[in-house]
Formats: C-alpha cells, structure tokens, sequence
C-alpha cells in the first residue's frame, strides 16, 4: 500500500513464539481430554477409598467380573493352587483405609497370572498425578476437561463481543452525527460500571449456566472492541481509497465490506486477541464465586471454589486448576503481545490497565 | 479552565444519568426484574395479592412516570431499602465502604510502590534483558487470577508459615485492645489483601508507566538535556518525569474499575466486610435494590474517579484543558 502500511505476515518474535508454545499446549490438552486422562471427567475413582488422595497416589484397580471397579492400596493374594484343591483359586486381599477386604478371586475380572500366586500383587496401573478431590475424582483429569470449558466459554464469549463490537462501531462510523454519540455515550455508560458489578447484575437476573455465561460475558466485555474498531474505521473513512470509492458512486455498505472491514481487521484480531486472557480470567473468576459454570461441569475456576474450603488437608484440588489457569493466560497476554509487536513495532502501548477484567 | 472544568462536569452527570437510566431499563425487561421475582410470590400467589405488590411497589403507574420518580429518587440519593437488611441500602452501602476504601487505598499504595519504580527502571533499559524479565514479571501479575493468588497467599502465609491472619478484618477479641493494639490488628489483617490486590493491578500499570515515559524519553527536548550534558538521573527524574506524571494522574482514575473489581473478588476470598462482600451476599439472596444501589455506587466512583483524574490532569497539562 502506498503509505507503508503493508499487512505483512508476522516474524516470529521469542514473545510470540513463547506465548504460541503455552497456548498450543493448553490447547492440546483440551482437545486430548479424553485420551490423556479419564474418558468422563465426572469419573469418581472409589467413592470411600479415592477420597482426597494426596498428587501421586497409587492405587491398585479391582475390576469384579460384574463391572463394579475398587480401588485398593494394596492387594495380595493367599490360598489357591495345590493347596486349595483343583477349581480353587482363592482369594485376594485387599488392603483399604487400614481396613483388609478379602474377595474370591473368581470374582474378579483381573487376576494376577498364575506365576507367583501366592504373594504376587496386582499392577498399580491407575496413579493420580495430581490427586484427586472430595469425591475421589481424579484432579488432572478434571484439569484437562476443565480447559476445554473454560477455552470454549472464552472463545464463544469474544466472538459475541466481536461481532456485537464491529456492528456497533460500523453503525457509529456509517451513521455519523447524533447515532455515533448515542453509541458512543451507550459505551462510556457500560464501561463505567466495573465489569464484575455489572456481570454479577446481569447473572443476577439471569439463570447462572454456560449459556447464559457466555452470553453475558459477550454482552458485557464488547464495549472496548467497539470504541478501538470505530477508531480505526473512521480514519480508515478519510483515506484516499475510500474517498475514490465514495466519489465513484460506491454505495456506503458496499465501502463497509470491501474497503473498511478488511483494514480493520487486524486491530479486530488483535484487539479480541488480548481480550480471551482477561474473558478465561473473567470466566473463572464467576465461576469461583458460583455464577459461572456449575459443578458437576469441571471448570478451573469453580475447581478452585471446591478446593478453597479444604485447603489444609487438600491443597492440591485448589492449586493445580490455579497453575493451569495462569499458564493459560500468561500464554494468551505473551500471545497477543508478540503478535502486536509483530504486527506493528510502533504501536506498543495499548494500555493494558484497561484489559484487567 | 472553568469552562473545561463545567463541560467535563456536564460529561459525567450525563454519563451517570444514563446508568442510572440503564439499570431502570435492565429492571424492567429482563424476566428476573420486576416483573419476576419483584412482585412474584410464587404458585400460590392470587391475582389479588400480585395487584396490591404492583401497587406497593408503584408498577401500576405509568412507566414514564416510574421512571420520572426512579430518576428522582436516586437524584436525592434515595437507593431505597434493601430487602435482606430491612434498611436503607445507602446505610448499609456506608458501612462498608470504608473496609473497601481502607483496602483500596492500601492496594494503590502497593500497585504504586511496585509499579513506577520497576517501571521507570524498565524504560531507562529498555531493550535490555532487565528490561525484558521487568515486562515478562508485569505481564505474569497481570495475568495472575487474584482470587486463586489470594487463596494461595492465606495457605503460605497463614498456615504453612503462619505470620498474618488468614481472613477478616478484625481478631475475635479485637475489642479487649487499646486504640493502638486495635489498629496493628486491622494492619495485620490488611497486608495479605492489600499485597494481593496491588500485585495483581500493579502488573498493568508497570507497563504503563514504562511505556508512557519512553514515548517522553523519544522526545526532542530529552535529547536536548542529554546533549547539555545533564546526568541521566536529572533527565529522567525531572524533565521526562514532568511530562509523564499526566498520564500517571489519568492511570488512577483508568486503574480504579479494575481496582474496584479486583475488591469485590479479593473481599469474598478474604472475608473482608466491605462494598464487595456485600454485593456478593445480596446478589446470592437476589436483593434486587442492594443489587442496583452497589452498581450504582461502584458506577459513581468510577466516574467520579475520572472527572477528578482528568480535572486533575487538566490543572497539570495545559494542553489537556485547551487541546
């Protein structure tokens, strides 16, 4: 373009580099939910023994040949073989909160093999790498589904803010005169109102849910896109090109579509861009308060409401969901970041103060 | 000035006009409003019973002339009375407010104290690995979630290495100390929510500050005092620091929704009896007046915060009141 405002596709800068790294592992977390931890997230391993184990518990899985699942400390097997006579194969003990349960090993479905019958332990195949919460559901796996939640409740979230933002600030910059300043007024009005009061005023009209979440998330964060795309839009409207366009007849949504929107897009993306860190903290900061996404759905931050009242006994149902949702937004900000900064090195400074949800 | 100053003003009375304006609207088309939980009683409820609601409540008046005395009454300061406490809700609001003003003013102090200095730091290196690690540390405070922070703050420090208080703002036997002890209790209970809040807005406003004095420290005139040969110190702390305290006065005024939000979240974890608290309880037992007079407040303080941040700026920076 002819004043050097050229869209050239962003270097590949260490902050954006980094901030691309995290996300992609977040993301790839989510969408691997089902194979990298429990295919249900609501899996409640034992619901005596599994209760609030500590990160890296073992437990030893006894699978009943009726499909009902136990899981032990610690099994041995006694009886069977010579000594218990043919079709005997004796029983397993199993070892739980200080308790021995002794079960006919006919009825389980995972025996040992016959080789070293009499003292042989079944496998620990089942471990808990970060513990497991009051009803001895497993903390990673509900971590990992979390991110799926808390990443769709944020991108579904931004893209309602974007799209109620890009038609607001087109109908401000088209309209012009008295529809611009009622828009604009309309904005400073909704952005006056701290963003957790007004969320919490809106929840507190609405049923709390996913839905409803996202939606008023979305309704209460697109005020910001708005004023920085009708920004753009307007002095977009007194370049050259879109002068000519205007001179040769070109009907004013037409000038919107094929000349206007396309050079905003870039603040768009960027500006929604910064906007999904502070929408996953928004997001898990309702959550944690209790009108965000409800329990049993796993979301970090409602995760971290259920770990905040045993956080003594069972520290790690509070921390872990918490290191997940700053590595997620750490990512995000270092994201948008180093996009910026490869987008357009002069412009640095959007003031991030204002991006705190 | 005076015009600047009566123009700004006019802005802000118009601006809280139109919230005001925008809670009656949300009030009364949304089903959890007025029309819902407002004057519905339930299943059992007869027509009869709902007709004498509507009237207590004055919906069987015309809506413009609901919304006329909606207007009126919140122009007298009117909030009404709240449903759960059986009080004025301004009276309860002014109860709470110093808790959250006590926290607040800590928080900036903490926000202020970590920010202009490591920000000012950043900008003289700019460029360089401090630089870097100082821009990385203020995007991990900003992307800190305060409340989980805040959680983790009380389990280090009230129970692992136990030295403050993990919650509220007074001891149980607060009252047997004397105006000093009594003080250094409300201090200790203070430092783990202030430290909290102003680290997770300080994050922000490093950057901020950063960036603001080195679009100065481009500046001609800089150039011009490094030229005369003024040691760095007096360039930055005098002639750049002149020019890039006006955009510090606005950050107070920007900075103080985020602050107010931040409160709510970081009261409800640390028990702190202040504005936040009491919204979250009004919201979880649908206290509909207690609800809208908190937005209203919260709303007033932001827009008080920047008529007075831009005032400010204006009897600093002639160019502001004349631009």
């Amino acid at each position: 373009m002819a004043d050097g405002r050229t869209h050239r596709w962003p270097g590949l800068n260490p902050t954006l580099a980094a901030g691309l790294a995290l996300v992609g592992l977040v993301t790839a977390m989510a969408l691997a939910a089902p194979w990298i931890a429990d295919p249900d997230a609501g899996t409640v391993h034992d619901p005596v023994a599994g209760r609030y184990l500590p990160p890296g518990s073992e437990r030893v899985p006894l699978v009943f040949t009726d499909g009902r699942r136990l899981l032990a400390e610690r099994v041995e097997r006694r009886g069977g073989g010579e000594a218990g006579g043919e079709g005997d194969a004796g029983e397993v003990v199993a070892h739980r909160l200080g308790r021995t349960e002794a079960y006919p090993a006919a009825a389980l479905a995972n025996l040992p093999s016959d080789a070293g019958a009499d003292t042989g332990a079944l496998p620990a195949a089942r471990t808990f790498p970060l513990g497991t919460d009051r009803f001895g559901r497993d903390v990673w796996t509900r971590v990992a589904w979390g991110a799926r939640v808390s990443l769709a409740v944020a991108f579904l979230a931004v893209l309602i803010a974007a799209t109620l933002g890009t038609l607001v600030a087109a109908t401000a910059a088209l309209g012009r005169g008295w529809v611009d300043l009622v828009l604009m007024r309309l904005v400073d009005a909704l952005m006056s109102i701290p963003r957790l009061f007004l969320l919490l005023l809106l929840v507190a009209f609405f049923r709390p849910g996913t839905t409803a979440l996202v939606v008023v998330i979305g309704v209460t964060t697109w005020m910001m896109i708005a004023r920085l795309v009708r920004a753009e839009l307007l002095s977009l409207k007194e370049r050259d090109f879109v002068l000519a366009a205007r001179a040769a007849g070109a009907h004013p949504l037409r000038i919107l579509r094929v000349h206007l929107l396309p050079h905003a897009l870039t603040t768009l993306l960027v500006v929604s861009g910064l906007m999904i860190g502070m929408v996953i903290l928004l997001e898990s900061s309702l959550s944690f308060l209790g009108f965000g996404v409800q329990p049993p759905t796993p979301s970090w931050g409602n995760m971290i409401d259920a770990g905040s009242d045993r956080l003594l006994d069972a520290w790690w149902v509070a921390l872990f969901p918490g290191l997940a949702l700053v590595v997620t937004v750490v990512g995000f900000n270092l994201l948008t970041d180093g996009l910026r900064d490869a987008l357009d090195p002069r412009r640095q400074s959007i003031d991030r103060s204002r991006f705190r949800p | 000035m005076t015009s600047y100053f009566v123009r700004r003003t006019a802005a802000s009375l118009v601006l809280l006009w139109l919230v005001v304006s925008l809670t009656f609207v949300l009030l009364h088309v949304t089903p959890g409003g007025v029309s819902g939980g407002w004057v519905d009683l339930g299943p059992g409820q007869s027509a009869e019973q709902r007709q004498r609601l509507e009237r207590a409540y004055g919906l069987d008046r015309p809506l413009a002339e609901q919304y006329l005395s909606w207007l009126g009454r919140y122009a007298r300061g009117d909030l009404g009375t709240s449903w759960n406490h059986g009080r004025p809700v301004t009276r309860v609001i002014a109860e709470a407010l110093p808790a959250t003003l006590l926290l607040a003013l800590a928080a900036v102090g903490v926000e202020m104290a970590l920010a202009v200095p490591l920000g000012i730091w950043a900008a003289r290196r700019r460029g360089s690995p401090t630089d870097h690690a100082l821009r990385g540390t203020g995007l991990f405070f900003f992307s800190l979630p305060d409340f989980w922070f805040g959680l983790m703050a009380i389990l280090t420090f009230a129970y692992l290495w136990p030295i403050l208080p993990p919650s509220h703002m007074r001891s149980v036997d607060a009252h047997t100390l004397g105006p000093v002890g009594q003080a250094v209790d409300v201090a200790r209970h203070l430092v783990l929510p202030a430290l909290v809040l102003g680290i997770t807005t300080a994050g922000g406003t490093l950057r901020f500050v950063r960036n603001s004095l080195l679009e100065v420290l481009d500046q001609d005139y800089i150039r011009t005092a490094r030229a005369k040969g003024l040691p760095e110190s007096r360039v930055v702390g005098v002639h750049a620091m002149r020019n890039a305290v006006s955009p510090l006065i606005q950050l107070v005024g920007v900075s103080l929704p985020s602050l107010l939000n931040g409160a709510l979240v970081v009261e409800v974890v640390f028990a702190w009896p202040g504005l936040g608290l009491v919204t979250l309880q009004s919201i979880l037992t649908r206290d509909l007046p207690m609800i809208l007079g908190t937005t209203t407040l919260a709303a007033f303080l932001v827009i008080l915060g920047n008529l007075a941040a831009d005032l400010a700026q204006a009897a600093a920076d002639p160019r502001v009141r004349h631009g």
